[in-house]
């Protein structure tokens, strides 16, 4: 199953002094099982986009398919949609309102009228999900907890609902390092073990060159790139020029092929950067 | 002697929780020194006072106990307030809050304006504002048609024209793209290295504390580390352990040293690292 754009486009405020066309054009395959990174300067249509995935927004022209299901057809069940496909927007902590934890995460499922029991269980399976201790958090307030925290029970709630598709967009942003590195632990395991399909929007390309396997760049609204992480960030020129950047291990190796080294600059990670070093300083000192 | 612009003796700042009783001390005796010229960045983990102590710096908030003073002018008194708030601007995360006029170059005289300054030194201030921040071009655009770096020059080309010994930025990058916070640093790097603007930069990315002079690492209300960058980020384990960072190439240097390479300790950046990948 999978989420399909094909030839979508969305045209805000349309026969109006403020028509603009946000997104242009967009074909696009996000298949169950993939772990995807959505990146493109601030502008360049990456909210709108995302929006179209779950039907928050529908295309003024084209078309999107959530496994098989028609979005903008007549008649769609946007409801259904949603629970598929769960979207977490930019500083989600802002939207929690709850007495507590338990009620906040709860909203979801009471909503969709599930019973008592089941309602917790879900609850108890988000918080477990995002790394929150049932006992110790449940009837805390969730305004009594720190900015990591805080994100964490929004993203629970967003769990509860059991979505097939996550999309996240910049789930860091304004975090400690260790809250940033709590919420991508959790993500990518979301990933690995409940076999969600991510989709992942950020501004740090550090970030996304250790998560995703398949990057989607968009500029003005229009699809870039569509490709492996490694062969997107290859174009480091281009990427540069549309605003964005290459994380800062390939940024290092791209210099030092310059001064002269033979090193790969297709590398992403401190690991595969430290591999990279070694075998061309280590290979130089058997030559010599 | 070194003047100082900013002295902070003993501050203790509490809250009331919203939630019941209880009171929260959110800045717990905090010792602070800022020189003249000075680019001082701070980082700690969420919650860590960082906000808070921002915003004793422009007398947004009073000290419950302690004392801060900006210039030898005391923030608890009163008549002092206007004059600090002229001496010190403050930038914030969002670049869409802060922004109040239809125009780029309105909105960068919208300070001077309030200060009552002569239309003409009106026109002066925000030209050279502008440019400063490399924004003369965009004088009559509109501010929510700029991308997220370009909204926050314009909020410093607002400080600026106010012509402040201090510049506070909490967190000025947080929601930019790679280009715009390169855009920001620059420009404030510029404001600092060209016109001996005091700096307080406030921030969650190790790569930018980088480029301070000094780096103020807060925990529960208190300052937990302070010095160069280059000593903070050689303590790998506390700084682990604040729940924050050190810069990637840092950690590969760390990583490369471990392996036996000959390599200085201390390596923050990436022209330092190929400097000495390359000797």
């Amino acid at each position: 199953m999978s989420i399909v754009l094909t030839g979508v486009s969305h045209t805000y405020s349309p026969n109006s002094p403020y028509e603009m066309e946000a997104i242009k054009n967009i074909d696009l395959d996000i298949t169950e099982g993939e772990i995807i990174g959505l990146i493109g300067h601030t502008g360049s249509g990456k909210s709108t986009l995302i929006q179209h995935f779950n039907g928050l927004l529908k295309p003024t022209k084209g078309r999107v398919l959530v496994d098989g299901i028609d979005i903008g057809k007549k008649g769609v069940k946007l409801k259904d949609i949603r629970k598929k496909v769960g979207l977490v927007f930019q500083y989600p902590e802002h939207q929690l309102f709850e007495e507590t934890v338990y009620k906040d995460i709860a909203f979801g499922p009471k909503n969709i009228g599930l019973d008592q029991e089941k309602i917790k269980n879900r609850v108890k399976k988000a918080m477990k999900m995002v790394g929150l201790d049932y006992a110790k958090y449940s009837d805390v307030s969730p305004f009594t907890l720190s900015g990591g925290e805080k994100r964490r029970v929004a993203l629970a709630g967003v769990l509860a609902m059991q979505p097939k598709y996550l999309v996240l967009d910049e789930p860091t942003a304004g975090l400690d390092p260790r809250g940033r590195d709590e919420i991508l632990r959790h993500v990518t395991e979301l990933h690995r073990r409940e076999n969600i399909t991510i989709v992942i929007v950020s501004h740090s390309m550090d970030d996304i060159a250790r998560l995703v396997d398949r990057l989607i760049v968009i500029n003005q609204g229009e699809l870039v790139y569509n490709n492996s992480t490694r062969e997107c960030f290859a174009q480091y020129e281009e990427l540069k020029r549309i605003g964005l950047d290459v994380p800062t291990m390939t940024a290092l190796m791209l210099r030092l092929s310059e001064k002269g080294w033979a090193v790969r600059t297709d590398i992403l990670t401190i690991k595969e950067a430290k591999e990279e070093i070694l075998r061309v300083v280590r290979g130089g000192a058997e030559d010599a | 002697m070194v003047r100082k612009v900013i002295e902070i003796k003993n501050l203790i700042h509490r809250y009331n929780s919203s939630q019941d009783e209880t009171v929260i001390e959110a800045l717990k005796g905090v010792d602070l020194h800022v020189a003249k010229g000075e680019f001082l960045a701070v980082i700690g983990h969420n919650g860590s006072g960082k906000s808070t102590l921002a915003k004793h710096l422009n007398a947004l908030l009073l000290p419950h106990e302690g004392s801060v003073t900006i210039n030898g002018l005391d923030t608890r008194k009163k008549e002092n307030t206007w004059a600090i708030r002229q001496q010190v601007g403050m930038v914030f995360q969002n670049p869409d809050n802060q922004l109040v006029a239809a125009t780029v170059e309105e909105d960068t005289a919208f300070g001077p304006e309030n200060l009552g300054v002569e239309p003409v030194e009106i026109r002066r201030l925000v030209d050279d504002s502008l440019e400063r921040v490399g924004l003369s071009s965009f004088h009559k655009r509109a501010p929510h048609l700029l991308s997220g770096g370009q909204k926050q020059r314009v909020a410093i080309a607002g400080i600026i024209a106010m012509r402040p010994n201090v510049l506070v930025l909490d967190e000025p990058t947080a929601m930019l793209d790679p280009t715009g916070r390169k855009e920001v640093m620059a420009t404030v790097s510029a404001l600092n290295k060209e016109e001996g603007l005091t700096v307080v930069h406030i921030t969650h990315f190790m790569e930018e504390a980088v480029f301070a002079d000094r780096v103020l690492v807060m925990s529960e209300g208190l300052v937990a580390m302070e010095g160069t960058p280059r000593e903070i980020f050689s303590r790998v384990e506390e700084i682990k352990k604040l729940r924050l960072d050190v810069p990637q190439i840092a950690e590969l240097n760390g990583c490369l040293r471990k392996e036996g390479l000959l390599l200085p300790s201390g390596i923050l950046t990436l022209e330092e690292m190929v400097v000495a990948l390359c000797q």
